[in-house]
């Protein structure tokens, strides 16, 4: 763990964000500022093209803002260098996309697992062991309610099916910081509202904490606190 | 009208899509597509052309409609007067002899000929200046010398000019102009040395036609107009009326084989290797085509959302790779001919062939309708795909994950399997033997699937084993590649046929070269005697017992002897393999022995008594008599001086035919040519190559002996030879551009599957430097397999090029093996390095942002 609960597992201070195009200098986040409890649900909502997606990547350290304060648990990601912040992600972060980002050549199975062989978390040899890597894997897609077709490869699994194993992968290493950009923003209302509950019940579980980028108010009233990204600043809704 | 508006529409929609996107995504097929028609194209004129030429001057070649040849004795006066009953003849002798500058300080061999008025019927005897013209060739010049026409390189040897004048014998002749073509020459025995055409009376009186010595005689008949009979029905009449066996024939419908059977090696080396790199063009084209669907997949959907039909879908597809390759046939087609009217003169020179002026539309054609099936089969699997599949659904799938294969029904494999049949069949029909067609595609076929079965083994065991290694980077590495199992396929088959085919060329070099090697000259022998008379044998070996410079001297007996029937068959009834055709085809020289020769391996049977007198015996080669289904005990006829002898196979024999020792195919037991007339034959090795100082005694004591020097008939073997290897050399770097962009396009066609995954590895957290050992391993995993299956199959290709075809002793050149081992991992590191870079640079966030699936 990164931090006690009573400590922030996110502190956003003053960040500035801009993207320099051939136009000019585009500016996404002007001077943000945010603060996440542990142990939370956070969602952050806005209109297409206010930056969420950028806030979410600059917090899992693939953006690199050029000004300001991001600090996760005690660490201070803007003064890690690129390797340490691929490091830091590896072991402290998991994140899904809404177009899950699966590996389509790898089995479900070893889309789970793979995170596992490189971290560094697992110290031990038992930690490194593929019985007890994939035995973890196994338990992780029970827990998602993966049905056991685990040597089958992604593209056979439905949309829904595939975001579940998605937020398998991301739990597998056990993450500080669960980020989620627009998770069920492919699925239909009754399967989003499964995945939902689904990576609610599981961040839960596992004592991470959940940051949401979605368009869904729904989603919004499950949430311990909502943002409102609007024209590169952020507003506290809730 | 419908129907031309609808194939209107497809064109417009196809070309101006292409256009727009300005070829990208087929850019690398036209290049591919492009080098291996060119390959192609370009073997098949310059075939073509030397077929052509070799049909249309084939009276010129021979010299005249038919030609009779004899080792011994003349025509006689019979057969004279048939000869004259058919039309006009010219005789011309061949022989080997040294000739020496006026002041005998130089000496050199010779390939003499001695021609008359009549030469020759066909063609002309082209000259380098006019001198000639004035003079009667057949005269004297003055009362002591013969006119001589010489090849440039003959003066040059001797260090003469045109003017001076040499002596040949116990004649004087003069310069009087240099040979520029001979228009015979294909037909001449292999020339070691250069030639000197002299006058009938020039031979005669220089002493050198003593009985027995090796002097061909050629009777070239040309049939006059009015005489209503074909060729064939001549050569029929003579050997009815006379005794046939003691010459060889040959006419205009039954060229030489030797000259045929350059012109077939030669043939099938460059159409087979133009196809090999036409296929591995085409295993390029497929993949190229196939991720060219991937990356145009929402284009494709688009145009189905926009209720195009599948059938309009389908033709926007086959517009553009019809352009595509149109395209790419335009271009090779144009430096193809291109580049065969740059190499004519530099292939005259080598062939002494007239070439370039048959034009023919047949190789285009040929060439067209292979690319065309090429291409139709390369891309089946993609046009079935989208021809099968939801093409809406294409707007949402990953169509990277799919295999169109899975799309096949039971009908559309048999339609792919005609279509191969049909490609394979092609090829076929377009190779000279069909025995060696069969054997290349069976070689093909097997190394593709041995390249198959090898990346499908290695990915099996990853798939076992890889999860349990504990390094990350090994284990990821393995991981990914048992995972992106079609990649790992394609690298591997890609990679395989390409360096397979490059190390096939390079070993086959390599052996070719290592017979002119400074190594190899050490196990040579010095010169090479003829005409050794029986008197002569006892004196010419004390001479050089007696020389203190001599290394080794062998000697043995030699006769001409042809091979009429195997186990009382005629010869002409069996079925001799092409490759050992030149044992039975003409006369060849025997010898006798009494023991087994040094330099041979008795592999079967038992050696003859040193004094058996019994039934005739004879020694077979090994390899020859395996090909010939001749086996122990059976019996072999041959006519030998116009004898019949009918011998008994009493052993085989390895022989060591590199290094110029005397290697004789059969070898008979003493008392089979006890009273027979016989020269000898002989080589010398020289503890000092530099010192030749003996010629001058030697040629004072033994003046009729011909020798020649086997150093510059190495030099002249070697000159032919670098013709072969800049071929070999250019033809190499052309299938090794092609491999490589074939390479290049597989690469850059996953590219865009590749670019996803890294950025799904960095978004799970796996460094730059990660990413790059990954790579890197990965393709020093692809390059480590391939360079092990090519070297093999390499290998297995060259050895059966130098040993089948080429009758050369086969060696495992190490070096060569090093370089393309080395040369196989250098390019894989190069690839992956940049590749590397390419995938390091991406923008995570934005591929990550991006909804495919």
């Amino acid at each position: 763990m990164l931090s006690s609960p009573d400590s922030l597992i996110v502190d956003i201070q003053d960040l500035h964000l801009h993207y320099e195009t051939s136009t000019g200098i585009v500016p996404v986040l002007c001077g943000i500022n945010l603060q996440i409890k542990p142990q939370t649900t956070t969602v952050i909502m806005g209109p297409s093209g206010s930056g969420k997606t950028s806030l979410l990547m600059a917090m899992a350290g693939l953006e690199k803002p050029q000004k300001g304060l991001l600090k996760i648990g005690q660490q201070n990601i803007l003064q890690f260098d690129e390797a340490s912040c691929d490091i830091f992600r590896r072991d402290q972060i998991g994140i899904v996309f809404q177009s899950f980002h699966l590996i389509p050549t790898m089995s479900v199975l070893e889309n789970v697992y793979f995170p596992l062989l490189f971290s560094t978390k697992n110290k031990t040899k038992e930690d490194k062991n593929i019985k007890s890597l994939t035995k973890h894997a196994r338990d992780i897609l029970q827990t998602v309610g993966i049905p056991d077709r685990y040597d089958l490869f992604p593209g056979e699994f439905s949309g829904g099916e595939q975001q579940r194993i998605a937020i398998a992968r991301a739990l597998v290493k056990k993450p500080t910081l669960f980020l989620a950009d627009e998770p069920t923003g492919n699925l239909d209302q009754h399967t989003g509202d499964a995945i939902l509950d689904t990576l609610l019940t599981t961040t839960m579980d596992s004592e991470s904490s959940l940051v949401i980028i979605t368009h869904d108010p729904n989603i919004a009233k499950r949430a311990d606190s909502v943002f409102l990204l609007k024209d590169g600043q952020l507003v506290q809704q809730q | 009208m419908k129907l031309l508006s609808f194939l209107g529409k497809i064109i417009y929609v196809g070309i101006t899509d292409l256009i727009h996107r300005r070829y990208q995504g087929l850019g690398l097929l036209i290049v591919c597509l492009t080098l291996g028609t060119f390959t192609l194209i370009t073997t098949k004129l310059i075939i073509h052309d030397i077929r052509n030429s070799l049909e249309q001057e084939k009276k010129t070649i021979i010299g005249g409609n038919i030609s009779f040849s004899l080792h011994y004795g003349e025509a006689t006066k019979a057969e004279k007067e048939f000869f004259q009953r058919f039309g006009e003849y010219a005789l011309t002798y061949e022989k080997r002899g040294i000739v020496q500058a006026k002041d005998g300080s130089i000496k050199t061999t010779a390939e003499i000929k001695a021609i008359d008025r009549h030469y020759p019927l066909f063609g002309t005897l082209e000259l380098l200046d006019s001198l000639h013209n004035n003079v009667n060739f057949q005269t004297k010049l003055t009362n002591t010398t013969y006119p001589a026409y010489a090849d440039a390189d003959l003066l040059k040897r001797l260090t003469v000019q045109i003017g001076d004048t040499i002596t040949l014998g116990n004649v004087t002749l003069t310069l009087i102009d240099t040979i520029v073509n001979e228009p015979d020459a294909l037909s001449s025995s292999f020339q070691l040395a250069p030639r000197l055409i002299i006058p009938h009376n020039a031979l005669k009186n220089s002493g050198l036609m003593r009985e027995n010595n090796s002097i061909i005689k050629r009777y070239k008949l040309k049939i006059a107009p009015d005489k209503n009979s074909d060729t064939p029905s001549i050569v029929q009449k003579f050997k009815e009326e006379f005794t046939a066996e003691r010459w060889n024939i040959r006419h205009t419908e039954a060229m030489s084989n030797r000259i045929v059977r350059i012109v077939d090696n030669f043939d099938q080396f460059m159409l087979f290797v133009s196809y090999t790199a036409f296929i591995l063009a085409g295993t390029g084209i497929a993949i190229i085509v196939r991720n060219y669907l991937n990356i145009r997949q929402h284009y494709f959907a688009a145009l189905c959302l926009a209720d195009a039909p599948r059938s309009f879908v389908n033709g926007v597809l086959i517009v553009q790779l019809m352009s595509c390759t149109a395209i790419a046939i335009i271009v090779a087609f144009g430096f193809g001919t291109l580049i065969w009217q740059l190499l004519l003169p530099t292939i005259e020179t080598y062939i002494k062939l007239e070439l370039g002026h048959n034009f023919s539309a047949i190789p285009y054609l040929e060439t067209l309708l292979i690319t065309i099936i090429f291409g139709i089969v390369s891309t089946f699997p993609v046009f079935i795909f989208l021809y099968r599949s939801n093409l809406r659904r294409l707007i949402s799938r990953n169509l990277a994950a799919i295999s169109v294969w899975q799309y096949f029904t039971r009908w559309d494999y048999c339609v792919y399997t005609l279509l191969l049949t049909t490609c394979i069949g092609l090829l076929l029909i377009f190779s000279t033997d069909l025995r060696f067609g069969l054997m290349y595609m069976g070689a093909l076929i097997g190394g593709y699937i041995f390249l198959w079965f090898s990346a499908t083994g290695l990915i099996y065991l990853l798939k076992r084993y890889a999860p349990y290694l504990s390094f990350p980077i090994i284990g990821i590495t393995l991981a990914y590649l048992q995972s992106s199992r079609q990649s790992t396929l394609i690298n591997i088959i890609v990679l395989g046929i390409f360096f397979s085919l490059f190390s096939a060329l390079l070993i086959v070099n390599a052996n070719i070269e290592r017979i002119f090697s400074t190594e190899d000259k050490k196990t040579t022998v010095d010169y090479f005697f003829l005409d050794i008379s029986r008197s002569e044998v006892t004196p010419f070996k004390q001479f050089f017992t007696s020389q203190k410079n001599t290394q080794k001297l062998s000697v043995a007996p030699m006769l001409r002897g042809r091979i009429l029937a195997i186990n009382d068959t005629a010869i002409d009834q069996l079925n001799i393999p092409n490759e050992i055709r030149w044992v039975v085809e003409n006369s060849r020289g025997v010898s006798y022995a009494s023991a087994l020769p040094t330099h041979n391996k008795l592999v079967t049977g038992k050696w003859w008594e040193a004094d058996y007198n019994g039934a005739p015996l004879v020694s077979f080669e090994h390899d020859i008599a395996q090909k010939m289904g001749i086996k122990l005990g059976d019996t072999i006829t041959l006519s030998i001086n116009g004898k019949k002898i009918r011998a008994t196979i009493a052993n085989t024999r390895k022989l060591q035919w590199r290094g110029f020792n005397i290697n004789f195919v059969m070898i008979f037991s003493p008392h089979t040519f006890a009273n027979a007339p016989v020269n000898y034959i002989a080589t010398l090795s020289l503890n000092d190559r530099s010192r030749s100082d003996f010629l001058q005694s030697f040629m004072t004591q033994f003046p009729y002996t011909t020798f020649v020097n086997i150093q510059q008939v190495v030099k002249r073997v070697a000159q032919l030879n670098n013709a072969f290897q800049y071929s070999v050399l250019a033809i190499s770097a052309v299938i090794f551009l092609s491999g490589l962009l074939t390479l290049i396009g597989v690469i850059s066609s996953q590219l865009s599957i590749t670019m996803k995954q890294t950025a799904i590895f960095r978004m799970l957290g796996i460094t730059r430097k990660q990413i790059t050992q990954v790579t890197l391993l990965q393709y020093i995993i692809y390059g480590l397999i391939a360079a092990f299956i090519s070297i093999f199959i390499g290998i297995m290709a060259g050895w059966f090029v130098v040993d089948f075809i080429m009758r050369l002793e086969f060696f495992i050149p190490f070096y060569d093996i090093l370089t393309i081992a080395f040369m196989c991992l250098t390019i894989n590191t190069i690839i992956a390095l940049y590749l590397s870079y390419h995938l390091c640079g991406i923008k995570t966030s934005r591929y990550l942002s991006q909804d495919i699936r």
